[in-house]
């Protein structure tokens, strides 16, 4: 505990303390450190100027494992971050968008991904002045920040995290030539198996503190093509840099939830294979570098690029070694992090790390209403002395079944709200409220939507409280009039929940739109004033009048329960805003 | 920030806000496509239909497309 609390300072001081005693290791910290903030910009005027195209395409183009890791691949190589898309691709697992197998897909892809930094920074870092063109890059990149637009606040921030990114390449280099008159770190080099494994750890720790492997890269290349590393020891140095990449996604998902713990293993078991055949066949595998490297005309003296396409190549070998076994893979996971029994008073779909993406978040909120909706529905179905399973799905026949239905369900509604219901709804409107502050206006219309449509489930059980009371004491009346009004009530009630549980998977909004609307045309008749029903009973003298003013206050309740339950499924059962709002009165 | 106050001018100028106007044209015609192969479809799905409960169902859910039709084009 003391050590952990030691760790820091002792790392800020040793930084100091080389800050103050080499300028030279000055300019090559300072080149990481401005390095590190180019990245971090990139990622942020991606996340702007794409506006959400990421996300859909990553949602959609998951469904296969080849898919998966072609997508995470591309996604990475124009983003220029792997730990963007492992954020999203956690969120979109806790909302269950995407399955397990598929983000493992991505995770590959993206670890192929990311070696397109280091054939940038081989490329174009250490062969131009990159420097002269970072200023133009930054001045761009600020102007454009100032735009209110967000597509060109986007652009501005990759101009901004591009001009940083070269102007940190441009520091890093100008450090290692300078350094190189004092101290020529060549005379550390080792040969052999020994030297091979010592260069690992040493890539493995400079990516552990500098947390980026992308970084530790361009400090590697930018190394050997000042000549202050040898070649095999700088490709030693990258297998390390693969290595210590996954001790940060372990300490990343500690305080995660099972989703990225389940991620962040399979990432360390894929780099861990990666690195063992790199170690393995090193001398092979540069072999082969050098053969791919004739044919693709890279300078056989060419060792920055040569190192990137190293780089590119034992990570292609990781994923054609690993990728065959991920349905094990995923067995494994899935038993090593058990998802928590299910707690039906709690929110499934709700992780924290949900927010991190607000189209996820939209998805995840409305699978947490749905599941408030079913809490509700039972809590309604037991108030009016119905079982689900016993009338859902049996459209005509629910009158029968209503009649038939005479054992009283003891059920305290208030407790059931308590339980089922109160916990859940503060949770989710909790999540709504956070996960808000990122949100597009489109987004933020979504969720106020979505926290409608929770009022009204609310409303409905608070209404049902109401009508509980007369319905057990009626439904088994001697009086079969008034007995047949309530069982009418309940049977209105009972083919609302059918209704609109057989829409549920229909794709079709206007089909769904249309069934609701006849739906809602149907109940109408739950109205006692409004259809006529009461005057009749009233005037034949069939219900006494104590029994008249409980059911037209009764079916007042039944009626507002179940329009507001045809709102609810208009919110969350019709996908298209338009077709929502056209069938809005 | 007087050069955001600029690109806004710039993107007026350019006829920008245009843009999204022919969007939302596009998206209510689309809207009025969907809904009119839809009443066809139904239609069609009337005639077959021998069950008269279900044809019942069926023909009011036409009216309501028939209303909602309605209802788009005064928009």
């Amino acid at each position: 505990m003391l050590l952990k609390r030691l760790i820091y300072p002792i790392f800020l001081l040793t930084i100091a303390y080389i800050l103050f005693s080499s300028h030279d290791a000055k300019t090559i910290i300072a080149g990481v450190a401005v390095f590190l903030v180019g990245m971090v910009f990139m990622e942020d005027g991606f996340k702007l100027f794409s506006g959400g195209m990421l996300e859909k395409v990553l949602e959609k183009s998951t469904s296969s494992l080849p898919k998966a890791i072609g997508t995470g691949f591309l996604a990475t190589a124009i983003v220029q971050s792997s730990s963007l898309l492992t954020i999203i691709i956690i969120s979109f697992l806790s909302a269950e968008l995407i399955s397990l197998s598929g983000a493992i897909g991505v995770i590959f892809g993206s670890n192929i991904g990311t070696t397109t930094t280091a054939w940038i920074v081989s490329a174009f870092g250490v062969k131009i002045k990159i420097a002269h063109y970072a200023m133009p890059m930054l001045i761009f990149g600020v102007i454009f920040r100032f735009n209110s637009s967000k597509t060109y606040q986007g652009i501005g921030n990759i101009l901004v995290g591009l001009g940083f990114v070269f102007l940190g390449i441009g520091y890093m280099k100008e450090g290692f030539e300078a350094m190189k008159a004092g101290l020529d770190l060549a005379q550390f080099a080792m040969d052999g198996y020994l030297g091979v494994l010592v260069y690992i750890s040493i890539g493995a720790a400079a990516t552990v503190v500098i947390q980026s492997s992308s970084a530790t890269m361009a400090l590697i290349i930018t190394a050997l093509a000042t000549g202050q590393i040898e070649y095999i020891n700088a490709l030693s140095l990258a297998i390390g840099a693969n290595i210590g990449t996954t001790v940060t996604a372990i300490l990343g998902s500690m305080s995660s939830n099972f989703n990225g713990k389940r991620l962040a293993i399979a990432h360390f078991i894929f780099n861990m294979v990666t690195g063992f055949l790199a170690i393995v066949f090193l001398y092979q595998l540069a072999d082969l570098v050098d053969f791919l490297a004739s044919i693709l005309t890279i300078r056989d003296d060419d060792y920055a690029m040569k190192l990137a396409l190293f780089h590119t190549i034992f990570n292609v070998m990781g994923v054609l070694a690993v990728a065959p076994f991920t349905s094990k893979l995923v067995t494994y996971l899935k038993s090593l992090f058990k998802e928590k029994r299910e707690d039906i008073s709690r929110a499934k779909y709700l992780d924290k790390v949900v927010i991190e993406v607000p189209e996820a978040a939209v998805i995840a909120l409305k699978k947490e209403i749905i599941h408030l909706y079913d809490n509700a529905s039972e809590v309604l179905s037991h108030a009016l002395s119905l079982h689900r399973h016993t009338f859902i799905g049996m459209g005509d026949e629910i009158g029968k079944i209503v009649e038939a239905s005479v054992s009283m369900i003891d059920t305290n509604v208030d407790e059931s709200y308590e339980k089922k219901i109160k916990s859940l709804y503060g949770d989710i409107i909790n999540f709504a409220t956070i996960s808000q502050e990122e949100m597009s206006i489109e987004e933020k219309h979504k969720i106020y939507a979505l926290k409608i449509a929770c009022r009204d489930i609310v409303e409905t059980i608070k209404d049902v409280k109401e009508l509980q009371k007369n319905v057990n004491r009626f439904m088994n009346s001697n009086n079969l009039d008034i007995k047949g009004e309530y069982n009418y009530i309940r049977e209105g009630l009972a083919k609302t929940l059918d209704g609109i549980h057989a829409l549920r998977t229909n794709s079709d909004d206007l089909e769904v739109l249309a069934k609701l609307k006849v739906l809602e045309e149907n109940m109408n008749s739950l109205d006692m004033i409004g259809s006529g029903r009461i005057d009749h009973l009233i005037r034949a003298n069939k219900i006494e009048t104590k029994m008249a003013t409980s059911l037209i206050n009764d079916s007042g309740f039944a009626y507002e329960i179940s329009k507001n339950l045809i709102h609810v499924a208009t919110i969350l059962w019709i996908e298209d805003r338009e077709i929502q709002e056209l069938g809005e009165e | 920030m007087k050069l955001g106050k600029l690109f806004k001018k710039a993107e007026k100028f350019f006829g920008m806000g245009r843009v999204k106007r022919e969007e939302n044209g596009k998206k209510k015609k689309k809207l009025e496509d969907s809904l009119d192969k839809k009443i066809f479809s139904m239609k069609s799905k009337i005639k077959k239909m021998t069950n008269s409960s279900k044809k019942n169902e069926a023909k009011k859910e036409l009216e309501v497309l028939q209303k909602l039709y309605k209802k788009l084009l005064k928009k």
